[in-house]
């Protein structure tokens, strides 16, 4: 049986569309255990969570880390009100990996104020792995994996669409975003579809001032295509993510003296007024992606996916500079990356099956010329290499999952930096650096599913993933400018290896519904920086030095989520994660974990006259104080705790022969003046007030 | 299986094609134009004339200027230490010099919207300062490139003197008036960075009062 559940939505996936599937699902309505719409992209031995389109449309017009947020395990590392990364149960940028359409994402995530290049419109579902899959998904998976999936493309004649509009009153935020796709009746099999997004924000508002130069716009589109035929299937696939986005002027700052002195203050002391205009310090990111995909299928159940992506990184960074060089960019970095992905799987009758894959990554660096400015991170080659197997047993109630993989990885770099030559007293010089690095790993995992009866699910992960250092953690040299900070790498930096074990208990009842992760994760060369006790003398004043080190480190966590059905309509939702993380060689804490917290709603469904599918929703978010800190490694202490209140509504009303989707949802109700300990900027301002936003969606 | 042979083969090149094509540039390095190299402030007497609510300032033919210079650090030669007079007025004037050591100054004048000087260090009472800048109409504007320093009081011994140059963040100038010219909250009140941040030992001593 199960076998054949499993063949089935494979099936679906491989020879029609979503629209098919869809109503299969329809038929089945299997509460909560569902076997899915459309198989996931994502082994059922791994511990994963995924948000459907329903769930997404709540949060459209959010950026990608804000819209899985509600994922238990994640949060959101933000740097101000423009730029939000994602994190998984305590690690986020090169220690998670995020698939954008089957193709990993590779940008210049390194840097903590680098939010990911993905429209999360393009979305049909979003998927979060919170195990370290690196045997399937390849290097940096270490705290899990997000994988954007885009609806299937439709295969029969005919052309359906969809309009989001979306207006949020903080920011004064405007966000269009439309999807098209069709088919053609001369050519059954064949399916294109196109998407754009248009995005506009201006200055964000605490609960009591502006936060000057918080604007921000967004240009966003996608072509898909696609043919299948009966043991076929090929896709080419193109996106364009651009943005432009300010950065808080009040962050800028420049020696320690101004940050002490700022931080003592706590908040800005001008007053900025509403405008959409952004102006230095500001980024500038285009991230093109194209992608080849063909899936054969042969005899005997076997099948070869040949997968082949190109992306384009163009990030542009202004500053405040002297003179008339504001209109200069201060970073000037293109990443070009071509990743090849090989899959081949062999399934037998019992519905065991083994893959075999082969993984290729090259990737160039460039700085652009002409920024006049210290280079932060050197022009680089780096190539991937690597070979994995994976094999999954299943028996009715068990699956079981292992997997291996070997990865090579060549860097090659090269740039010029301005040294002390080691002494801090000497005159600074021009100096050449870089060459040649290898990295060999190899990694494994383990998975298993135990269905224990008809309520209860056990599920366990185990997985080693690792990751090769990043360019500014080996070369980085220079001023961070506008961070106020110097920071120094370390060529001799090894491999990052993350052993996690992840469990989760699923109970599904008549009343009551729960999940429970509990995890423990031991990461060997753990990466970071700490401040030196040496500071920078310069001319304008003297700067901090920040060094790249390494320790081991360990990470304890639980996440608990579950509803309570009250009656068919009436629902409560609770969500909790709790983490621990330290550093083992130096017996510290480690900076930027988020702190305790909880977030609960009630959910009411009813009908009213002509409104479909009526909901109201009043939530509340309690974030504790994080006590878990090194007070010589911050700049100052976490913010205290605070509690936020959220109401929301939505009903789809019938136009014709469609619906149109109407919600309205209020954030921070009482527009409470707060801070988060896990915003980069809580030192200089307090997070986003109130903010009313509503959404209207038009399917066709 | 020949058709896949033929689709894998193109694929192949295609990527073949595109990965060795591209390798990284050579790098060349770039020449931080937005270091300030070194910096000189000129003490200059000259006489202070009272005009009802302000004053004129008038130049002393004789007058010698001292010079502090600072290296890229902004640190001056080692023992530096400067004597001015109690009750006289110098005309304290600012050069800074740019990575290829040419004049620089100028441009904090044409960017008077983002740029302030404050005068920091001395003890209350002992030290007056005035902005004396002008920009491109002539008009009298804040900046602190050119100003007039009056020593009130002798001091019994040296303190550091500080010249901090803000690049102010947009915005801010607005809120800071001649009066703050001393303001030892400039850091948290007026947001920005330093353009320069200057110090030498500075000694106000009386009239005739001798060199040591």
């Amino acid at each position: 049986m199960l076998r054949r559940l499993l063949l089935i939505p494979g099936f679906i996936f491989l020879f029609s569309g979503y629209t098919q599937a869809q109503v299969l699902i329809d038929s089945i309505k299997l509460k909560e255990v569902s076997i899915v719409d459309k198989p996931k992209p994502v082994s059922r031995t791994s511990i994963s969570v995924t948000l459907s389109e329903k769930q997404l449309q709540q949060t459209k017009g959010s950026g990608l880390a804000e819209t899985i947020k509600e994922v238990p395990g994640v949060s959101i590392l933000k740097t101000g009100s423009t730029i939000s990364k994602p994190v998984i149960e305590g690690l986020h940028g090169n220690r998670i990996l995020i698939l954008n359409n089957g193709i990993r994402l590779e940008a210049q995530q390194w840097g903590l104020e680098h939010a990911p290049e993905i429209d999360p419109f393009l979305a049909s579902r979003i998927h979060v792995i919170k195990g370290a899959e690196s045997v399937r998904y390849g290097a940096e998976a270490i705290g899990g994996v997000i994988i954007v999936e885009p609806p299937s493309l439709p295969s029969s004649a005919g052309i359906s669409g969809g309009l989001n509009l979306i207006g949020a009153s903080n920011g004064r935020s405007g966000t269009t975003s439309g999807m098209l796709s069709g088919g053609l009746k001369s050519l059954p099999g064949f399916g294109w579809r196109l998407q754009g997004t248009l995005k506009k924000s201006g200055n964000v508002r605490s609960a009591e001032y502006y936060l000057g130069n918080t604007g921000v716009q967004e240009l966003n589109y996608s072509a898909a295509a696609g043919y299948h035929t009966a043991k076929a299937l090929y896709e080419v696939y193109y996106s364009r993510f651009g943005t432009e986005l300010g950065i808080l002027y009040s962050a800028h700052v420049g020696t320690r003296e101004d940050i002490d002195a700022r931080i003592a203050i706590g908040r800005p002391l001008e007053n900025y007024e509403f405008t959409y205009n952004i102006s230095a310090p500001r980024q500038k990111v285009v991230h093109d992606l194209f992608k080849a995909k063909a899936h054969y299928d042969f005899i005997d159940r076997q099948s070869l996916d040949i997968t082949y992506g190109f992306q384009k990184n163009q990030r542009k960074e202004y500053d405040f500079r002297r003179g008339d060089r504001e209109a200069l960019p201060i970073t000037d970095l293109i990443l070009n990356t071509h990743t090849l992905d090989l899959v081949f799987e062999k399934q037998n009758l019992k519905g065991a099956k083994r893959l075999y894959g082969l993984n290729g990554i090259f990737q160039v660096n460039n700085n652009i010329p002409g920024t006049l400015a210290n280079t932060f991170i050197p022009n680089y080659d780096s190539f991937t290499g690597g070979i994995f197997l994976i094999q999954h047993w299943l028996k009715n109630d068990f699956e079981f999952e292992a997997g291996l993989r070997y990865d090579f990885k060549l860097f090659d770099a090269a740039g010029y930096r301005y040294a002390n030559n080691g002494d801090e007293s000497s005159e600074i010089t021009e100096q050449y650096y870089g060459g040649q690095s290898r990295f060999h790993n190899v990694t494994g995992s383990f998975g298993m599913l135990l269905k224990i009866n008809r309520y209860w699910q056990l599920g366990s992960n185990l997985g080693l993933a690792w990751r090769a250092p990043t360019a500014n953690e080996l070369f980085s040299n220079g001023l961070h400018h506008g961070a106020g900070l110097y920071e120094i790498g370390d060529p001799n930096i090894k491999t990052e290896q993350g052993y996690k074990w992840i469990n989760t208990l699923k109970y599904y009842g008549e009343k009551i519904d729960f999940t429970l992760d509990a995890y423990a994760q031991y990461i060997n060369n753990y990466i970071y920086s700490e401040p030196d006790k040496i500071f920078r003398q310069t001319v304008s004043g003297t700067y901090p030095i920040f060094r790249y080190k390494q320790t081991n480190a360990s990470f304890f966590g639980t996440n608990l989520s579950g509803t309570y059905h009250f009656s068919e309509l009436l629902s409560y939702k609770f969500n909790a994660a709790l983490i621990r993380a330290r550093d083992l060689d130096n017996r510290k804490y480690l900076p930027y974990i988020s702190s305790d917290r909880v977030d609960q709603h009630i959910h009411l469904d009813f009908q009213f006259k002509n409104l479909n599918n009526a909901w109201i929703q009043a939530g509340h978010s309690f974030v504790r104080r994080q006590t878990r800190y090194e007070p010589e490694s911050d700049y100052a202490a976490p913010p205290g705790a605070y509690h936020l209140f959220q109401l929301s509504g939505g009903t789809t009303i019938k136009v014709g022969e469609q619906e149109l989707g109407l919600n309205l949802s209020v954030d921070n109700l009482f527009n409470t003046l707060y801070k988060e300990y896990m915003n980069r900027y809580r030192y200089y301002t307090h997070d986003m007030g109130r903010n009313i936003t509503i959404r209207l969606n038009y399917n066709f | 299986m020949n058709k896949l042979r033929n689709y894998s083969l193109a694929i192949l090149v295609a990527l073949i094609a595109l990965t060795f094509n591209a390798c990284k540039k050579d790098p060349k390095p770039e020449v931080p134009e937005e270091e300030i190299g070194k910096a000189e402030l000129t003490f200059l007497e000259v006489e202070r004339e009272e005009h009802g609510d302000h004053y004129h300032y008038n130049p002393i033919a004789e007058a010698k200027p001292a010079i502090i210079t600072f290296d890229s650090k902004g640190l001056p030669p080692v023992g530096t230490h400067l004597h001015l007079t109690e009750g006289k007025t110098y005309k304290l004037t600012l050069k800074s010099f740019d990575f290829a050591n040419r004049e620089m100054q100028q441009e904090f004048l044409e960017k008077h919207d983002i740029h302030q000087a404050f005068i920091l260090g001395a003890p209350d009472g002992i030290l007056t300062y005035v902005y004396a800048d002008r920009d491109k109409e002539n008009k009298k504007i804040s900046v602190g490139v050119t100003g007039y320093l009056t020593v009130d009081e002798h001091t019994e011994t040296g303190f550091t003197f500080r010249y901090v140059l803000r690049h102010l963040n947009p915005g801010v100038k607005a809120s800071i008036t001649a009066a703050n010219w001393n303001d030892i909250n400039f850091a948290s009140k007026f947001a920005g960075a330093n353009d320069l941040d200057l110090k030498f030992e500075l000694h106000p001593v009386h009239e005739g009062e001798h060199e040591h």
